[in-house]
């Protein structure tokens, strides 16, 4: 309930990080650093290789194609220690996903496990910021670009943003109150 | 002039009520008197601004789901629908508690709306705090419109242009339209991105008509939230219209927006 968004993004792209983190193959990693890093290595020598039906596309922000092929496989970081399961289950650590591409940008999922339960699920996510290169993306028939106008028409009333704060019901003119008579 | 116009302080915003048409004073009286109570107690009830409104003890727990009353039931499924729809990018727990405004305000319009023709006040345009419902038309001794030769004219709504507030940049004209604004020109990046719990950046000005107040307002804050990818979302979006305005000040909308043509007092641009 708390947030629906993340966790269901979650169990959509991190049932990949639920695998590795059950292999119990790989020791957790530092948060912040995996928020942040650059897309995944290829670690050699390590089972369960997520073949995820319905499996996102490999982002590939440096286009390089060729060395990255599982985008969801777990990001090998740091902090060895006490990571055992404790009764077969998950590890403790937080695991990273790698980046996924998805409509609106990039999205990487990190789990946080403790206890043997997953405690957190975050999602990182880098937006689509140019809008050319929306625009320009596909064929759009429905969607037009017009100069933006600055028209002092007659209309009836004002479609727009306004405030609807608490501070704009103390610094409302009361003039406005009345204006209706 | 005939019908009547009431601008009153509700839902923590500037809330203007016009009745047009021939219906009796009195019976006109009484239906706004009847809109603006139910706008009052959507805001005692549904306001995150008051302690010991509905939403507020839902929040902390206080209130169960099953003890909801019919109303915030009905809210909580709109936005669980509008989540989904919108990928998430509508996301009433955007802020980190749970807080519907987003959608409370435009449905609540839509019901006072539904309500005023349900009771024989066929022409009317309500506008609260940015967000419009009009039906019908509007009243013919409002404006002498000579270009309609004094008939009844069709309501015409303008959107805000975002930097000149004076000026619109487009106007929509139409007898049953419910228009809902997002930006970030007036109240700053009040609206957050859901998945970076930053505030969105890329457009600064997201409108969205369709019929439904409540659903076009999610659908402009969560166009908003998107940021650039919004305008290829909105593209997409069937069965409602839409304009938008980047933070660079490029115009987009879609081809069938219902824009009046620049007839009148037109200037700049």
């Amino acid at each position: 309930m708390r947030r629906p968004a993340a966790v269901v993004v979650g169990v959509f792209l991190g049932t990949v990080l639920l695998v590795g983190a059950k292999l119990g193959t790989r020791p957790p990693l530092d948060l912040g650093a995996a928020v942040s890093s650059t897309p995944d290595e290829p670690v050699p020598g390590t089972p369960g290789e997520p073949s995820a039906s319905g499996s996102p596309r490999t982002a590939d922000p440096s286009g390089s194609p060729t060395t990255r092929r599982s985008p969801a496989k777990p990001t090998k970081r740091s902090t060895p220690g006490s990571d055992a399961p404790a009764d077969g289950g998950l590890r403790t650590g937080s695991f990273a996903g790698g980046t996924v591409q998805y409509k609106y940008g990039t999205l990487r999922i990190t789990i946080t496990v403790s206890d043997g339960r997953i405690t957190d699920v975050r999602a990182s996510h880098h937006g689509n910021t140019r809008v050319s290169e929306e625009i320009n993306a596909e064929a759009l028939p429905k969607l037009r670009k017009e100069a933006l106008a600055a028209q002092s028409a007659r209309i009836a009333t004002v479609s727009g943003a306004t405030y609807t704060s608490q501070a704009y019901r103390t610094s409302l003119p009361s003039a406005i109150d009345t204006a209706g008579g | 002039m005939r019908g009547l116009h009431r601008v009153e302080h509700v839902m923590g915003t500037a809330v203007s009520l016009h009745i047009a048409g021939s219906l009796p004073a009195s019976a006109v009286e009484t239906l706004a008197e009847r809109t603006f109570g139910w706008l009052r107690d959507v805001d005692q009830r549904f306001s995150t601004y008051r302690h010991d409104s509905e939403v507020n003890r839902l929040d902390r727990r206080e209130l169960r789901y099953p003890d909801c009353s019919g109303d915030l039931r009905t809210v909580l499924e709109a936005c669980a629908d509008l989540w989904h729809a919108t990928d998430g990018w509508f996301d009433p727990h955007a802020t980190g508690r749970f807080d519907p405004s987003g959608y409370v305000k435009g449905w609540a319009v839509q019901v006072a709306s539904d309500r005023l023709l349900e009771s024989g006040a066929a022409d009317h345009c309500i506008n609260a705090g940015g967000d419009v419902r009009v039906r019908g038309v509007a009243s013919v001794a409002s404006g002498s419109d000579v270009t309609t030769g004094g008939r009844p004219s069709r309501w015409r709504v303008g959107i805000r242009h975002p930097w000149q507030s004076e000026r619109v940049s487009w106007v929509l004209a139409g007898a049953d339209l419910a228009v809902a604004t997002s930006g970030s020109y007036e109240r700053g990046r009040h609206v957050v991105d859901p998945f970076r719990r930053e505030p969105a950046t890329g457009l600064c000005s997201v409108t969205v008509v369709g019929a439904d107040l409540g659903l076009a307002d999610g659908y402009a804050t969560a166009a908003l939230a998107m940021g650039a990818a919004g305008l290829r979302w909105l593209a997409g979006l069937a069965g409602h219209e839409w304009a938008a305005i980047t933070d660079d000040g490029e115009a987009y909308r879609s081809a069938g927006l219902p824009v009046v043509e620049r007839v009148d007092d037109q200037r700049g641009g």
